[in-house]
């Protein structure tokens, strides 16, 4: 098991070179304008972008500087590690605001998935074990209309109806939960349902999906041919079984969350990464992209690991070489 | 007498669907004293799984309409309030089910699993059930039960857990254990030692028990009583000798009569004509068995038999035509048709090798061992003839099949087709080649597209191979030919029962009017009437169009029934070959004679001399050295005089085919003398 894991994060390391280096290519063989004009200022004299151009070692072939980027990213710079230079854009170490919004984001997909793992899996198991019942029928029927709302559509509308009409929450933007731990929870409730709606109706399909495979196994009706109890025989039986699918699921969404958050980010004005990542898009800040990209890479390549490994350890079939 | 352990009196279930009611369970009346096995017996769909899991309380009842009366110890279960019923389940009866691979739970250890059920009817502390536990796998004979119980189901052989199963159901010590065809999954070597074991718990424990069995042999072997059911109702009950003896009730007479078996060879099978009913109305309003008049007479009602009223239909004076039965005992015996003396061989075999890598690594792939499926494999077969290749699950049969139709590329060794090397054919010969050679499959239900009709499936061939001509009147032709009706050509597969089915399968292997057809378990997934059709289909079809057939099947009355000669396998070896007869009056092999003597038997005056073999079949991936048999080889241990020591030559070496009568070789350094009878290995 050790040597597999090590084996998976040398693989991770490949990803992700990979990934940076696909972003670098199409970053150079698309340029949208100069960087180092951008950078030297609204009325930039040739001396300047030159100057610029060695400061940031622009001035250099792109092969180089992509292996430069690797080595700051691997060894760090002088604003921390790992290195992910100085935006074009603010001038600032994209270190700083990355992790500060990659906190951001993290709080909303990690909260967002507890509330849809909460709302989804229950619904989904009621829904199996009432199959074809009216329990069934509108639990269905919710998550019919969760998969099909548009989150902007729904954001808004929650902004209106919870924060204008009825005034019970404080309005969009983020508040630090050091702050205020009331205010932070406020302020991201509102996104957190929004998140969890959409993905807890995709959970109840698949959770209810799932589990009616799971209580039609031979293994079942031994369950019930011992003489357990029908409460037992679902519990320890049926969603031992039925869940443990669940855990690759919850392990790539929360990974896509980290570099897919724009809309809800944007609806509820969250200073996360899927903003970040559209304003240095179309200002070219190839820092700030590779900063996101090297972290959305970092997130898919490893919460697979740790999804793979603890289906490993719910099912003792599978064992990694 | 005393007052029978379980007492069912017109049971009847029915599930009520858009179709109308179905009655899987039409007027069940049965009864069974402590200490005795009642085996029941009937073709899928005839209601015998059931009426058992009515016993069992484990039809949903709010799906199903269940009446009459299960009486168990005397007190009416079907009453029951449902928590008092489950007490009951687990405690005083335990079950048993079919797929022991699929019946335990795959994320478990063994030893839990079992202690779950104590703990849900006994106050007990963890430790004691888990004690308790560990005794019964070592009652039901699983060596080191300590060790076992902390296992995984996936660490255990299907023999293996078909005892964890029984362990499960006996920890409690029921009353009543039922058994639904607890041996169907398992290899033959195996399947005599779980009945053995069946058998023993009984006597052991004094229960009764139920086997619940497909498969007439199973039940004949071991049950005192016996129930046969058809189409929802028991059409009879007796004992074990009334029943093979003098089976009274048309059905149960044509069950028998249609089961291939090893020791006796019959010129041609009498099937019972048609499909088994539907259990849905309308589709036959007499009674149970109109649709199938062809032998069973007009279309009437069958009326269950009263055994003191009926006159026995003695199997010697069935009133049935068309019967040619040919007994062997050595002298009578008469060759079938053989071809005539040694035609030239189609097929030539030698060498043949095949191994699989097993690899390890993510990006890096490396070999780390092999699967030994085939080992050099040496054998021919000769136009005209049917050679079958027995062997247990895992012996490498069906990638023979695979090596010689070049669906696989050997890995070592040459097989010629017709004289013509074609080991190492290039993908476009290998199209004109397989005009020549085709296959039938063994799941009729798996292996046609359910997306495509008929007719299309049919004429797939004629497509690839660029036949053109009235296509359409061609496939009607096959169709008719396999007992189709040609006007189905525009239906799907999923309209057909799994007899027609096969039917298909076999006209889409003849369109190309091949030369050799290899069939892989042909009809092992069919019931035992609907296989004496097929079987029959495919003896017919030889003697029309001079085919040749490499036939690959585990059941031995099956081989012998259809095979001139037969070839025995064992963990990727050919370990003897012989003309069918002299194979099983004079098996040479000490396995082929443990293979022999474990099928059930199942008919009157048949000897149990049943040589269980100890252990599963080892894995092809680590096969013993020497000789692959001698873990388990009884004569072996005769040979050297104890239980624990094999002769060094038999760990060392491997034995070659060596011909020790004219047209029988074995590869064996200790065969047995021609008539010399397998000797069980005294045990310590």
């Amino acid at each position: 098991m050790t040597r597999y894991i090590i084996r998976r994060l040398i693989y991770v390391v490949g990803v992700m070179l990979a990934v940076t280096f696909v972003a670098f290519v199409i970053f150079f063989l698309l340029p949208s304008s100069d960087p180092a004009v951008t950078f030297a200022g609204r009325n930039p004299t040739p001396e300047l972008v030159a100057q610029v151009k060695e400061q940031l070692g622009l001035d250099k072939p792109w092969p180089v500087q992509y292996v430069l980027y690797v080595k700051r990213l691997v060894l760090g710079d002088q604003y921390g590690w790992p290195g992910f230079g100085l935006s074009y854009n603010t001038r600032s170490p994209v270190h700083d605001e990355i992790f500060q919004r990659a906190k951001v984001t993290l709080t909303l997909a990690i909260g967002g998935a507890i509330l849809w793992l909460l709302i989804g899996i229950p619904i989904g198991v009621i829904s199996a074990l009432k199959r074809r019942t009216w329990v069934d029928r509108s639990a269905m029927g919710f998550a019919l209309v969760g998969v099909s709302a548009p989150v902007f559509w729904l954001g808004l509308v929650a902004l209106w109806v919870f924060w204008q009409q009825l005034g019970w929450l404080p309005g969009t933007g983020y508040v630090e939960f050091t702050d205020s731990p009331s205010q932070w929870f406020l302020h991201m409730i509102m996104p957190w349902s929004v998140l969890a709606i959409l993905f807890a109706a995709i959970y109840a399909r698949v959770t209810r999906g799932n589990l009616i495979d799971t209580m039609s196994e031979d293994y079942i009706r031994t369950a019930r041919a011992k003489g357990l109890s029908e409460q037992r025989v679902v519990t320890r039986h049926g969603l031992r079984a039925g869940l443990t699918p669940i855990i690759t699921l919850l392990g790539i969404d929360l990974a896509l969350l980290v570099g897919n958050s724009v809309v809800t980010e944007t609806v509820f004005n969250l200073p996360g990464l899927g903003n970040y990542v559209l304003v240095s898009t179309n200002n070219g800040d190839l820092p700030a992209v590779l900063a996101v990209v090297v972290l959305a890479a970092f997130a898919v390549a490893i919460l697979s690991l740790i999804s793979d490994i603890a289906y490993a350890y719910l099912d003792p079939r599978v064992r990694y070489t | 007498m005393t007052e029978p352990l379980l007492e069912v009196r017109d049971l009847r279930v029915q599930f009520p669907t858009p179709d109308g009611l179905v009655k899987a369970v039409d007027g069940a009346t049965f009864s069974l004293e402590q200490g005795t096995t009642l085996g029941v017996v009937g073709e899928s769909g005839s209601g015998k799984s059931v009426t058992f899991m009515s016993v069992m309380g484990l039809i949903n009842r709010k799906t199903a309409r269940i009446t009459g009366e299960v009486l168990f110890r005397g007190r009416d279960l079907l009453t029951l309030p449902p928590a008092e019923f489950r007490r009951l389940r687990g405690e005083s009866i335990g079950m048993v089910f079919q797929d022991p691979m699929t019946s335990l739970h795959p994320m478990y250890r063994v030893g839990d699993q079992i202690a779950e059920g104590v703990r849900a009817h006994r106050k007990v502390a963890k430790s004691v059930a888990e004690s308790m536990a560990v005794e019964a796998l070592r009652l039901v004979g699983i060596p080191s039960p300590e060790q076992r119980a902390r296992q995984y189901p996936y660490e255990f052989s299907g023999g293996m857990r078909q005892r964890a199963m029984i362990a499960m159901a006996l920890v409690l010590d029921p009353d009543l254990l039922i058994a639904d065809e607890p041996t169907t999954a398992l290899d033959v070597t195996v399947q005599a030692q779980i009945l053995e074991l069946l058998e023993e718990m009984k006597e052991r424990l004094n229960i009764g028990v139920v086997l619940i069995s497909h498969n007439m042999g199973v039940v004949a072997d071991v049950a005192q009583n016996v129930m046969i059911m058809y189409a929802g109702r028991p059409v009879e009950v007796g004992t074990r000798d009334e029943i093979f003896r003098a089976p009274r009730h048309p059905y149960a007479w044509g069950l028998l009569e249609s089961i291939p078996r090893p020791d006796v060879r019959v010129e041609r099978l009498l099937p019972i004509e048609g499909s088994p009913p539907s259990p849905l109305p309308g589709l036959h309003d007499g009674g149970p068995a109109p649709a199938r008049a062809g032998r069973l007479g007009p279309p009437r009602r069958l009326p269950a038999v009263d055994r003191r009223q009926a006159p026995a239909l003695g199997r010697a004076s069935a009133p049935l035509r068309g019967r040619r039965r040919v007994t062997t005992s050595a002298h009578t015996a008469e060759p079938g048709p053989a071809p005539a003396p040694d035609p030239p061989p189609l097929v030539e075999v030698e060498d043949l090798t095949k191994r699989f890598p097993i690899t390890q690594g993510i990006l890096f792939q490396r070999q780390i061992g092999a699967v030994h499926a085939v080992e050099g494999v040496n054998f021919s077969i000769r136009t005209g003839e049917t050679l079958g290749l027995v062997g247990e699950s895992g012996c490498g049969k069906s990638t023979t099949a695979r090596l010689i139709t070049r669906l696989l590329e050997p890995t070592g060794g040459t097989v010629r087709f017709d004289g013509q090397d074609i080991t190492h054919l290039k993908r476009r010969d290998l199209r004109s080649l397989r005009r020549q050679m085709q296959m039938v499959f063994q799941d009729p239900y798996a292996s046609l597209n359910p997306r495509h009709p008929v007719g299309q499936i049919i004429a797939e061939p004629y497509r690839i191979h660029h036949i053109e001509g009235d296509r359409r009147a061609m496939v009607q032709d096959l169709m008719e030919r396999v007992g189709l009706n040609p006007e189905h050509y525009n239906r799907y597969p999923h309209e057909f029962s799994g007899g027609q089915r096969q039917r298909i399968g076999v006209a889409r292997a003849l369109a190309l009017n091949p030369r050799l057809i290899v069939a892989d378990e042909p009809v092992s997934a069919l019931d035992v009437s609907i296989q004496a059709q097929i079987l029959n289909l495919l003896k017919d079809l030889q003697d029309e169009r001079d085919l040749t057939y490499l036939f690959i099947s585990h059941d031995l009355g099956v081989v012998r029934h259809v095979s001139n000669r037969i070839a025995v396998m064992y963990l990727g070896h050919i370990v003897e070959v012989a003309d069918a007869d002299r194979l099983y009056e004079d098996p040479r092999h000490p396995y082929t004679a443990a293979l022999l003597s474990a099928v059930p038997k199942g008919h009157q005056g048949a000897t149990r001399n049943r040589i269980v073999l100890t252990g599963d079949v080892p894995s092809p991936a680590n096969p013993p050295p020497g000789c692959p048999f001698h873990p388990r080889c009884p004569k072996a241990r005769t040979v050297s005089g104890s239980d624990d020591e094999v002769p060094e030559r038999c760990r060392t070496e491997m034995p070659p085919l060596e011909e020790l009568a004219p047209g029988h070789t074995a590869a064996c350094w200790y065969p047995l003398a021609p008539g010399e009878r397998l000797q069980e290995a005294a045990h310590a």
